[in-house]
């Protein structure tokens, strides 16, 4: 069963106005733990506040573990990237106010072991935190009610390595032990790649690549030659650069490629920059429910 | 690791846990109020305690009853005084029903500025319970102290009628509005209102234009209601009064109020504010659920298939009582 799976998904904050998420298709399987990348504004925040049920599709839908994402909100746990808590609160209030609001499926161990990790004072008050011990106090939030589906709208943006770290472990460590589905938005790309086992990447509220990280870097080569570029030309360009020295090319394979141009499988920091840098390139899905095999050169829309 | 867990609760329109985060979150705000509102009421207390002559003093019947041309000549200042600090009062107690508007406002816009709401609504808290939570707080406190404004406005009133203290010379309308239950009920239906507004979607121009139309509208109203319902029929004689001879000017002095007569205005004014109140409410419920996920089954499928689904289904209670309860638990 997919944990996250939309279709033709539409959304726009005003009714005329541009479309933030614009007829975006994908599957997320379940157990996945699945990066969600793409410049400001690309509409990440947006596809996961849709999918925590806190704003809806203009058109479009929309299914939590198959099921309308409002009917499955006790399952679903997110974190907002501003993690919006009243300063005035304190750490025990936040672990009070989950054990409250989530009757019978709050884990107050775990919130409370996640609260400790970071050595914190259950009674400090929330604005006396940094930023790092206040997004894991938001995470213990998110975690205590054992979610099946976690939704995380840049966590780590304000920490610092370590903590980066830390709270990495904390998240993988729930995911392995619980068989939850994580979907995380980000801009640590390198990070990401040895976290996640799938990649969504938006641009500018389209779907430009979505599918397991593996299948996506084997589809794609970055070649280097000296040849002409018109060589590439019955391959799918994704990104060229020309210099003086040679040619350096993304692209996605289709068939052989000439044995004058020196081929590796790109990384994924090659792969989102290659896709973010050049917009006109075809998008490509190799989500598995929705298309066993790659839907190569033809938009998702 | 063991796994703590809470007795299973059902789902509840209201959240104990939401009413207590809201009173954290406002109470500093409420005990400004609660000051605001305390203010004038002492103050009042205090007049009416210390002023220069004791009030029993300038009332006829220190005189024995016998000389009211007398009386008059002797105490009309205090008359005067008396007769403007109730009405003052009552005014005053009117302004700051609509003054509500702005805590009633500000208290569910705040946290859909600071997007706290966000952090509930994904914690097993659907958006109308927590829009009923704030409602419910500040309904609460309005109940407290414009209830208690309400009973003393009554009491001096009848205390000030038996003694002939009043002069008729006012409004009818504004006095009885503004000493018994109706002024409570008021009191909440701006309370609403002023949820309503904070749940207005659009840019900041756009909501203002809303809210000032609304606004307009329903003052608009408010007033027509009331005068249908004081200024027809023998709603007028609600106030009892009588003219004195051989008074200064020939005053109409206050002497009761008609107990059958006011009921009914209590009950057509309480009836008119919370159906208000009630509509406000309602329409501030439905235009969450436009901007979020509601939690039956036809939800998920955008805008324009619930849009039609809302129509196809009618007012049906059972639907928005769906609208209250959180998701499905697992």
């Amino acid at each position: 069963m997919s944990a996250l799976q939309a279709t033709g998904l539409t959304h726009r904050h005003r009714r005329r106005g541009p479309a933030t998420l614009d007829a975006v298709d994908f599957t997320l399987p379940t157990g996945s733990i699945c990066a969600l990348v793409g410049r400001n504004g690309a509409g990440k925040s947006t596809l996961l506040e849709l999918a925590a049920g806190v704003d809806r599709p203009t058109s479009g839908s929309l299914t939590v573990f198959g099921k309308p994402v409002g009917a499955t909100r006790a399952r679903v746990g997110y974190l907002p990237q501003d993690q919006p808590l009243e300063p005035s609160w304190r750490i025990i209030d936040v672990l009070r106010i989950g054990a409250q609001l989530n009757p019978g499926h709050w884990d107050a161990a775990y919130a409370e072991d996640i609260v400790e990790q970071g050595d914190l004072d259950p009674w400090a008050r929330l604005d006396e935190l940094s930023g790092g011990q206040h997004t894991r106090v938001a995470l213990a939030l998110v975690l205590g009610k054992r979610p099946d589906l976690i939704l995380l709208d840049e966590p780590t943006a304000d920490l610092d390595p370590l903590s980066r770290h830390e709270l990495t472990g904390t998240l993988l460590g729930h995911a392995a032990e619980h068989g939850a589905t994580v979907l995380i938005s980000s801009h640590h790309t390198s990070e990401l790649a040895a976290v996640c086992d799938h990649l969504l990447l938006l641009d500018a509220g389209r779907l430009r690549l979505a599918g397991g990280i593996d299948d996506l870097l084997e589809a794609h080569r970055h070649v280097t030659g000296t040849g002409g570029a018109d060589e590439l030309d019955a391959h799918t360009v994704v990104t060229r650069q020309e210099s003086g020295r040679g040619t350096a090319a993304l692209l996605r394979p289709a068939g052989a490629l000439p044995s004058a141009w020196d081929s590796v499988v790109p990384t994924l920091d090659e792969l989102i920059l290659g896709y973010l840098g050049s917009p006109t390139a075809p998008a490509l899905d190799l989500s598995p429910a929705l298309c066993p095999s790659p839907r190569e050169g033809q938009p998702l829309t | 690791m063991t796994l703590a867990l809470d007795r299973y609760k059902t789902a509840a329109i209201f959240q104990r846990c939401l009413i207590r985060i809201t009173l954290r979150q406002q109470l500093p705000g409420l005990i400004t109020l609660a000051a605001l509102w305390l203010l004038p009421f002492l103050t009042v207390l205090y007049w009416l305690r210390w002023t220069e002559y004791p009030l029993t003093q300038i009332s006829p019947d220190a005189y024995g009853g016998s000389s009211y041309s007398s009386y008059w000549a002797a105490h009309w200042n205090h008359v005067g005084d008396f007769d403007s600090v109730l009405y003052g009062l009552v005014a005053l107690t009117s302004v700051a029903c609509l003054l509500l508007l702005i805590p009633a406002t500000n208290l569910i816009r705040r946290d859909l500025l600071v997007r706290l709401n966000v952090v509930l609504w994904t914690q097993g808290a659907s958006a109308a319970q927590w829009l009923l939570a704030k409602v419910a707080v500040l309904g609460a406190f309005v109940v407290v102290c414009f209830g208690t404004t309400g009973v003393l406005d009554w009491s001096l009133l009848h205390w000030a009628a038996s003694r002939h203290l009043l002069v008729d010379d006012r409004h009818n309308a504004l006095l009885m509005q503004g000493i018994g239950p109706s002024l409570v009920a008021a009191a909440l239906m701006y309370v609403c209102v002023g949820a309503l507004f904070a749940v207005i979607p659009g840019d900041r121009i756009n909501r203002s234009f809303c809210r000032l139309g609304l606004l307009f509208l329903l003052l608009g109203l408010d007033s027509l209601a009331k005068e249908l319902f004081s200024g027809t029929g023998g709603m007028r004689r609600t106030l009892i009064t009588h003219r004195i001879s051989g008074v200064n000017r020939s005053k109409s002095v206050l002497t009761g109020v008609n107990p059958v007569d006011y009921w009914l205005h209590q009950l057509l004014n309480c009836t008119y504010d919370l159906a208000i109140a009630a509509g406000a409410l309602l329409l501030a419920l439905h235009l969450l659920r436009r901007r979020t996920v509601p939690t039956h089954a036809s939800s998920g499928q955008g805008r324009a298939a619930d849009g039609r689904a809302l129509a196809s289904g009618g007012w049906d209670l059972r639907r928005w009582a769906s609208l209250i309860r959180p998701g499905e638990t697992r």
